[in-house]
């Protein structure tokens, strides 16, 4: 504290004591008291109210007449409404379910229900891959074993004879197409003389040619 | 940080926008309490103060980017302080539309419902005797008697002479003197 502010002080104390004896007696602290904590909270209080103040002047600047009807409420309600207003809360009320409990769950159910289906469809393919080339090998063990090495050997030599004959058939037709096509008339004369007429008429008649002329 | 920075610095900081905020309410902290109880004893409910609290430190933000630096902030913001205080009470009479003495006993009436209120007590008897006294001498006598205010200071804040002060905190005594020895 400055000497001047000292001397100031002692002078008031005694500027008092001169006036008045009994009032320089008298206790100078407050009988007033002030709610715990006020003074810590008052400077927000205060901050927040100065944030108030400007967007009502703010309003204020804009129109006047709607700042003058922000704090008019049009409506009505009727006489002691919320002195008797009650909220009736049922007796049997259905157990509360919390939204983040559902949505959890319904969340793990679909990812749980989608890890299947492709647990399945991966399971089923590969099984069924699995049982047919297990029947297929089944099948030719089976058939190895009631066939003897024998009969597979001269089957497989009979298959490669009939390719080989279909091929000399299918030669022979190509070569028998050319010969006719080559033969000459006497030629095929001579060779019809030397087939009986018996013969030649069965054929006519086999192939519906009936009504054609003996060559004969 | 802020708080040990005197009034000229913090007056400047709050013309700077980034500042403005941080420096008020160092302003505010180191003012409020001196203030309140200033405002208090005017009033005599904790509400009344309250709403006047407020209105001071409202116009102490509006005005203080005009605040001429040569004068002292803290006789600035008593100045609001007594001026808000006479304005309130000012504003409560012409509501109930009562005189000066019905005034008087209101505030009495609102003393008597405070906490720890007893009138045989002498820390209650002065304040029932400070309440008798004119508006303009009750200031006078709660700067001086309770906040130790010089007159010069105290001449800044309300704008009146030396002399018209001192007769004012003179006849301000005596009537709480007279008041006490009587009750």
């Amino acid at each position: 504290m400055s000497n001047y502010r000292m001397h100031s002080i002692d002078n008031i104390s005694e500027e008092l004591t001169s006036l008045s004896q009994h009032v320089a007696q008298l206790p100078k602290n407050t009988p007033f008291t002030v709610p715990i904590g006020y003074f810590d909270n008052f400077p927000v209080r205060l901050m927040d109210a100065i944030q108030n103040e400007a967007s009502e002047r703010e309003l204020f600047e804009l129109s006047p007449l709607l700042k003058e009807l922000r704090h008019e409420n049009p409506y009505t309600l009727p006489d002691g409404y919320f002195n008797h207003l009650t909220v009736e809360i049922p007796k049997h009320q259905a157990p509360v379910v919390g939204m983040y409990t559902i949505r959890s769950w319904a969340k793990y159910a679909a990812a749980a229900c989608l890890l299947g289906i492709i647990a399945t469809v991966f399971f089923v393919s590969k099984t069924e891959n699995e049982t047919s080339l297990a029947l297929q090998s089944k099948e030719t063990e089976s058939l190895q074993n009631k066939v003897s090495p024998d009969a597979i050997a001269m089957y497989l030599e009979e298959m490669d004879n009939l390719s080989v004959v279909e091929t000399t058939e299918n030669e022979q037709v190509e070569t028998g197409s050319n010969l006719l096509v080559d033969m000459s008339s006497e030629t095929i004369e001579e060779i019809l003389q030397e087939i009986p007429d018996k013969d030649i008429s069965l054929y006519m008649d086999q192939d519906g040619l009936g009504d054609v002329h003996s060559l004969n | 940080m802020l708080a040990e920075l005197d009034d000229n610095e913090l007056v400047r900081l709050f013309k700077d926008d980034q500042q403005r905020e941080k420096a008020f309410t160092s302003i505010v902290k180191k003012y409020q309490e001196k203030i309140y109880w200033q405002v208090r004893r005017m009033v005599i409910t904790h509400q009344d103060a309250d709403d006047v609290m407020q209105n001071i430190f409202i116009k102490a933000w509006n005005g203080l980017s005009n605040f001429r630096e040569d004068a002292k902030l803290y006789t600035w913001i008593y100045r609001i302080a007594v001026n808000e205080s006479l304005t309130y009470l000012e504003q409560q009479k012409r509501r109930s539309s009562v005189s000066f003495d019905d005034v008087s006993e209101s505030l009495e009436n609102k003393m008597q419902t405070e906490k720890d209120f007893d009138e045989n007590k002498a820390i209650w008897k002065l304040q029932l005797a400070v309440q008798q006294l004119p508006e303009k001498q009750r200031i006078v006598f709660n700067l001086r008697y309770f906040d130790e205010m010089p007159y010069e200071e105290m001449g800044q804040v309300l704008d009146t002479s030396v002399g018209a002060l001192k007769a004012s905190y003179h006849h301000a005594v005596k009537k709480i003197e007279e008041y006490i020895l009587n009750h």
